[in-house]
């Protein structure tokens, strides 16, 4: 965590838990990470050789490309950004809260690209809830 | 040629996105962020991703205007944007302490273009910051042994911003003529 960022020691601690909780029921994750949307690393768990504050800026430049091409094909709202590779899969998701944060979570080929994509869905809505003290029952579905 | 790629790098706060927009004749394109580095630059947000305009010239020549982010942890844009380009126009902020290092390092992330003439300078809030001149860029510039063309401008004018355009096309121009 870069400490010249806003963001607190207490939004870092509350991103690490929710990528322990997400990274816990989901097999093969490779890395798992929480970037600010102008790049900054907020938490991260990490299993394999992965540079995280590169990934960090990496994360919120595909989420800022994801946005502005479907907003080009005027498709406005863009949540994630899937990409497929021979070696396995990275989701790229926004996080609904007015920190802007971003996840982003890479896993290996043998995982399942729809369970690694409801588990990161499922931590950004989570995230959101608890970063905006929303509840649970006026989450975006 | 029918369409030139050309780069608009420079730190954050540089003014990249602003002159992009200044000259524009699309709407430009701006993947900004919220800015959480406000030590770094106090403003409110930041390209992440990069910035995208185009503006005709009178030949019918279309100029493709790709902003990089400014921050070095994105470096790796100044790498994919790159690919393709034929000439950069980097801006230089005078209102910060370490301009001068700072501009070391963009020659040195551009030196490529620069040693083939693909490069131009525009050095901005220097009615602010008077110091250090533009005499000053041209000898950090000498001691890589690069001459480059050095311009103290204001990227919201979008006159200053045809005017690095200019040169930096004449420069190229100058270039192929020599090949």
């Amino acid at each position: 965590m870069n400490n010249e960022t806003s963001i607190s020691k207490v939004i870092a601690a509350v991103c690490t838990q929710a990528l322990q909780d997400s990274t816990a029921y989901t097999s093969h994750v490779h890395a798992a990470i929480i970037a600010t949307g102008d790049g900054f690393e907020v938490a991260s768990i990490i299993f394999r050789d992965i540079h995280a504050p590169k990934l960090a800026a990496m994360t919120s430049t595909i989420k800022a490309l994801g946005e502005a091409l479907a907003n080009e094909a005027s498709l406005p709202g863009a949540r994630n950004i899937v990409i497929e590779s021979d070696g396995g899969f990275v989701v790229v998701q926004s996080i609904d809260s007015a920190h802007q944060l971003v996840l982003c979570m890479i896993a290996g080929k043998q995982s399942s690209l729809g369970h690694l994509v409801w588990a990161a869905r499922k931590c950004s809505e989570q995230l959101g809830e608890r970063l905006s003290g929303r509840s649970p029952k006026t989450a975006k579905h | 040629m029918n369409a030139i790629k050309l780069l608009f790098s420079g730190p954050m706060g540089a003014g990249k996105t602003t002159a992009i927009a200044a000259i524009s004749e699309i709407p430009p394109l701006i993947t900004d962020a919220l800015n959480n580095d406000q030590a770094g630059y106090a403003k409110a947000t930041t390209t992440v991703a990069f910035d995208y305009g185009q503006v005709t010239l009178d030949g019918g020549e279309v100029l493709r205007l790709y902003g990089t982010p400014g921050q070095e942890r994105f470096d790796y844009m100044w790498q994919i944007l790159g690919q393709g380009a034929l000439g950069v126009v980097l801006l230089m902020d005078n209102s910060r302490e370490d301009a001068l290092s700072v501009f070391d390092r963009y020659l040195l992330a551009f030196k490529d273009f620069a040693a083939r003439g693909a490069l131009v300078v525009g050095v901005g809030r220097t009615e602010q910051h008077r110091q250090p001149n533009t005499a000053a860029y041209a000898q950090r510039a000498a001691a890589q042994a690069l001459a480059i063309p050095i311009f103290s401008v204001d990227v919201r004018r979008a006159s200053d911003v045809r005017l690095l355009l200019s040169a930096l096309i004449a420069q190229l121009e100058i270039h192929q003529h020599n090949e």
